[in-house]
């Protein structure tokens, strides 16, 4: 499906300082933060909260502007919003206004499509994330697992160079979230892209990632990166009993509660 | 006590057994009523008007006060046929409705963009929120002597006032509606690559729709209660000046008359256009589950 070339991510030396509006402080969100994503690589984000990951996410979108170092996408440096870098949202961000088809065309309307294709394209993004027969229904008319089904559809069908993930399956519950990991690894499988995952689960790091990047208590920088070494097709059932899991799990817990992760100090 | 009274019904007191057969009829008649749709709530509504009309008439025939000032129902009655009948009613309801349509239609058309622009733009805020703090604060009814210095006695002057009634409320609420827009939203269509043009037609406005109608609503209703105001003083058309006019000839029938026109010409206009759109959209729009 993917025209565009899948793009590789170089992030070097990133600084992001802001001003709380509040205390009128300068807070560094982010300082000497590395980070390489290879092509079709499915990297996942952990850290203590705080740490400057959503942010960083926002950063690769466009959303957010950097104040120090490089973020280059494809080659070309970021700066501002754009259709190359998908993005999924904790809280789906659906337009409440638009049915589920009406939704995942919006992108391809944007593009200029012609009607006909869109809603062909959309309905069969629809049919991928298992939403066939509800292409004209309103958000509100869904579940929460069914709208973020629906925005997963949105930012495939508009071919992004990169999908970028903020906590997508945060705010459903634990069976549809499960259902959701294991789409989004058929997805995947079947046809890969470059996706920037933010999580705070290790278990779902665990199981969606080639690569986990750990990020360092704010300042956030990425203080390891754990690669992934478990088997594919990744199916929770298999993956369960598989021994490295548990393994992977306490080494990137271990990390994130207690070693290089927690602020200088407290550790 | 009262359990004891309950088992022998000849002991309720007769009030109480009244009050009772009453609501007993009240209840038939309202399920008589239902039978067209709509026809029971109309009544409910209509007769309490009813019973202050009969008030009204019994206070007239009291005579308090002479006819010539305080007309009975009846008196009024034949006053509105007669103006119905020579066409003064129409004409004047007609300027009033045209002025209250224009000052709507620009103020409308400015509030909006504008509203747009501060509620996205915080630069643009930051510029017009004072003098736009400052002069909302100016009733309408205040602009009445520059209005008639600048633009004359007439139209033109009634629509400036009824303009800056309906300006301030649709500008604020559009504001509002704009700025209640969640955050990812707007960031969804930016990653989806939308431009700024394409935010404000399928993010801001759609997501600020049902604040801009509850804010054309509030509008015309201050746009309603300016012209009625402006008219008495800025023009020689429209039930405003009517009513006012009439004062001078003693012409309190007409007075009444011409309020009963303002009330229900409100009312019409409130139930059939505005409060309709207001439902629709934010039912439509999903702000509000059915």
């Amino acid at each position: 499906m993917s025209d565009a070339a899948p793009a590789g991510v170089v992030v070097g030396d990133l600084e992001k300082v802001y001003v709380d509006p509040r205390t009128a402080e300068e807070v560094v969100a982010i300082r000497g933060l590395d980070l390489t994503i290879e092509p079709n690589e499915f990297v996942s984000i952990i850290g203590p909260s705080g740490c400057g990951k959503t942010t960083f996410l926002h950063m690769l979108a466009g959303l957010r502007k950097a104040t120090g170092g490089r973020m280059l996408v494809h080659g070309k440096p970021i700066t501002r919003p754009g259709a190359d870098r998908g993005m999924v949202f904790q809280d789906y961000a659906l337009l409440p206004w638009k049915t589920a088809r009406e939704n995942v065309e919006f992108g391809l309307k944007i593009k200029g499509l012609p009607a006909a294709e869109r809603t062909a394209t959309a309905d069969r993004y629809l049919r991928q994330v298992g939403l066939d027969g509800f292409q004209n229904k309103y958000p509100r008319e869904l579940s929460g697992g069914m709208q973020q089904r629906v925005a997963l559809a949105r930012a495939l069908a508009n071919t992004p160079e990169i999908l970028l993930m903020d906590e997508p399956f945060a705010s459903v519950d634990a069976l549809t979230r499960i259902s959701l990991q294991e789409l989004l690894m058929q997805l995947w499988e079947s046809e890969p892209r470059t996706i920037v995952f933010v999580t705070h689960s290790v278990e779902e790091a665990v199981f969606l990632s080639s690569k986990v990047a750990v990020f360092s208590a704010r300042p956030g920088r990425c203080a390891r990166i754990v690669p992934i070494d478990l088997p594919r097709p990744r199916r929770w059932a298999a993956l369960q009993a598989h021994p490295r899991t548990a393994e992977l799990r306490q080494e990137l817990l271990a990390l994130v509660q207690g070693g290089i992760a927690a602020p200088v100090g407290v550790a | 006590m009262d359990a004891v009274r309950a088992e022998h019904l000849h002991d309720v007191p007769t009030g109480t057994r009244l009050v009772h057969a009453v609501q007993r009829v009240a209840y038939r008649v309202w399920i008589a009523l239902d039978v067209v749709p709509g026809l029971a709530a109309f009544v409910a509504f209509v007769f309490p008007l009813a019973v202050i009309v009969a008030v009204w008439g019994a206070l007239a025939a009291v005579s308090l006060y002479p006819d010539y000032l305080f007309p009975s129902p009846g008196q009024v009655a034949v006053k509105g046929w007669e103006l119905l009948a020579n066409g003064d009613i129409v004409r004047h309801s007609g300027a009033s409705m045209f002025r209250l349509g224009l000052g709507f239609v620009v103020g409308l058309v400015l509030a909006l963009p504008l509203g747009i622009l501060i509620g996205v733009n915080r630069t643009a805020s930051a510029f017009f929120m004072p003098p736009i703090t400052f002069f909302q604060a100016i009733p309408g009814l205040a602009w009445v002597p520059l209005a008639i210095l600048w633009l004359g006695i007439g139209h033109k002057a009634v629509t400036f006032i009824i303009f800056n009634s309906v300006f301030f409320p649709i500008l604020f609420n559009t504001i509002l509606g704009i700025r209640s827009i969640p955050d990812n939203m707007v960031n969804a269509a930016l990653t989806l690559g939308a431009s700024p043009w394409v935010l404000v037609k399928h993010v801001y406005l759609p997501g600020a729709l049902p604040s801009i109608v509850a804010g054309m609503r509030l509008g015309a209703g201050y746009g309603w209660r300016a012209l009625i105001g402006g008219e008495m003083i800025a023009t020689s058309t429209g039930l405003g000046f009517m009513i006012f006019d009439a004062r001078q000839f003693l012409g309190t029938d007409v007075v009444i008359l011409g309020m009963i026109v303002i009330g229900i010409l409100w009312l019409v206009t409130d139930v059939l256009i505005l409060r309709p759109l207001e439902r629709r959209t934010v039912l439509r729009w999903g702000t509000v589950r059915e």
